[in-house]
């Protein structure tokens, strides 16, 4: 079926391999953000079924940006891609609603979650 | 008095002081661009205030000769001059004042917008284009990257990103192999029997580490070399294209 996803990330290179993968999964990128603040503004236009985000960004990081997202739309769906593999970032993801927290260079566990997702939607 | 410490970067190669100097001249070609274009826009400024400053002199001078001699004696002392009227006169000061006015009052948004939107900015930029060649990533370009240098700004705070990904991918890839080889050595050093699946396991975690380290080099596109997955290659350095 595939899902609608926001790639949140500030490394344009990174984001670049998540949307590859996704992409050969069958998944459709509805759009970019590089920033948290970009995410929350993209969220709220796109509404899509996944945002994936990364945490260390500029001017917002991911949890800020996943409070505000979830703060306004309680069913958002939001993935935790990142190489900060803190136990504290985990509880404080889960604690906020996400789905998961996965680490960004795991491509396995990346692509078995989303699948898991999709069958489940 | 002792010498100031620079922080060395660990990105700095041997030629260290080459490349700081050429640093040094980047930011002093980029400063005198920018006061070049300032005393161009200050002249042409200055040449439009002077030009109309003169008329209006001139134009005053002439009302004045009207006013002492009359107009007939005006026209006969100024050569090819026509016989205006001192009210006419008067006309063109005022335009020619309000023209002046309107020169110096446009000339000042100019050099004000200008100043805040390109000067400042790319001041700001070159200044933090500096700090990242030196080893610190955590300084960002622009907090708000609109306006004219808005998207060099923004392009930097990605570049930035991207190098910081992937020194701490480095990092943890790094940390995780160096785990994975003590594991094996433990192993290996153990009394009797060596558990075959315990470093088979080890050495699959750093078969995957090298694996990742190698799909994140590819993603990159370098000048004259690219790497094959194995090793560094050279792309005809040195042969015309």
């Amino acid at each position: 079926m595939g899902m609608r996803v926001l790639v949140v990330d500030d490394s344009g290179f990174m984001r670049k391999r998540i949307i590859e993968e996704l992409r050969e999964q069958g998944h459709s990128i509805v759009g970019e953000a590089r920033s948290g603040a970009e995410a929350v503004e993209m969220y709220r236009t796109l509404r899509p079924d996944l945002v994936t985000m990364d945490i260390t960004m500029r001017d917002k990081d991911g949890i800020t940006a996943a409070k505000e997202i979830l703060g306004e739309d309680p069913e958002a769906s939001i993935l935790f891609l990142t190489i900060l593999q803190e136990e504290k970032y985990r509880i404080e993801a889960e604690k906020l609603g996400a789905k998961g927290f996965i680490n960004k260079t795991d491509h396995q566990s990346i692509s078995k979650f989303i699948q898991e997702m999709d069958r489940k939607s | 008095m002792a010498p100031e410490k620079r922080k060395v970067s660990p990105f700095s190669s041997g030629s260290d002081a080459a490349s700081f100097s050429g640093k040094r001249l980047s930011t002093r070609n980029s400063q005198g661009l920018l006061r070049r274009l300032l005393i161009f826009f200050c002249l042409l400024g200055l040449i439009a205030v002077g030009v109309n400053v003169k008329i209006l002199l001139d134009t005053n001078a002439e009302i004045h000769r009207h006013m002492e001699t009359g107009p007939k004696e005006a026209a006969k002392q100024t050569i090819g001059a026509a016989p205006d009227s001192v009210a006419t006169l008067q006309a063109v000061r005022t335009r020619i004042a309000v023209l002046l006015g309107t020169i110096v009052v446009c000339f000042g948004f100019i050099l004000y917008f200008f100043v805040k939107r390109v000067v400042l900015p790319l001041n700001r930029v070159t200044k933090i284009t500096q700090d990242m060649s030196r080893g610190n990533l955590s300084v960002s370009a622009l907090r708000n990257p609109h306006g004219d240098v808005g998207e060099l700004g923004a392009a930097l705070n990605d570049l930035a990103a991207n190098f910081q990904e992937v020194l701490l991918l480095l990092g943890t890839t790094v940390g995780k192999s160096s785990i994975a080889v003590e594991s094996i050595e433990k192993a290996l050093e153990k009394d009797g029997e060596v558990s075959r699946d315990e470093v088979r396991k080890h050495l699959e975690d750093l078969r995957k580490d090298l694996l990742l380290l190698r799909s994140l080099v590819q993603d990159f596109d370098f000048y004259q070399t690219h790497f094959d997955g194995q090793k560094v290659v050279s792309d005809n350095i040195g042969r015309e294209s």
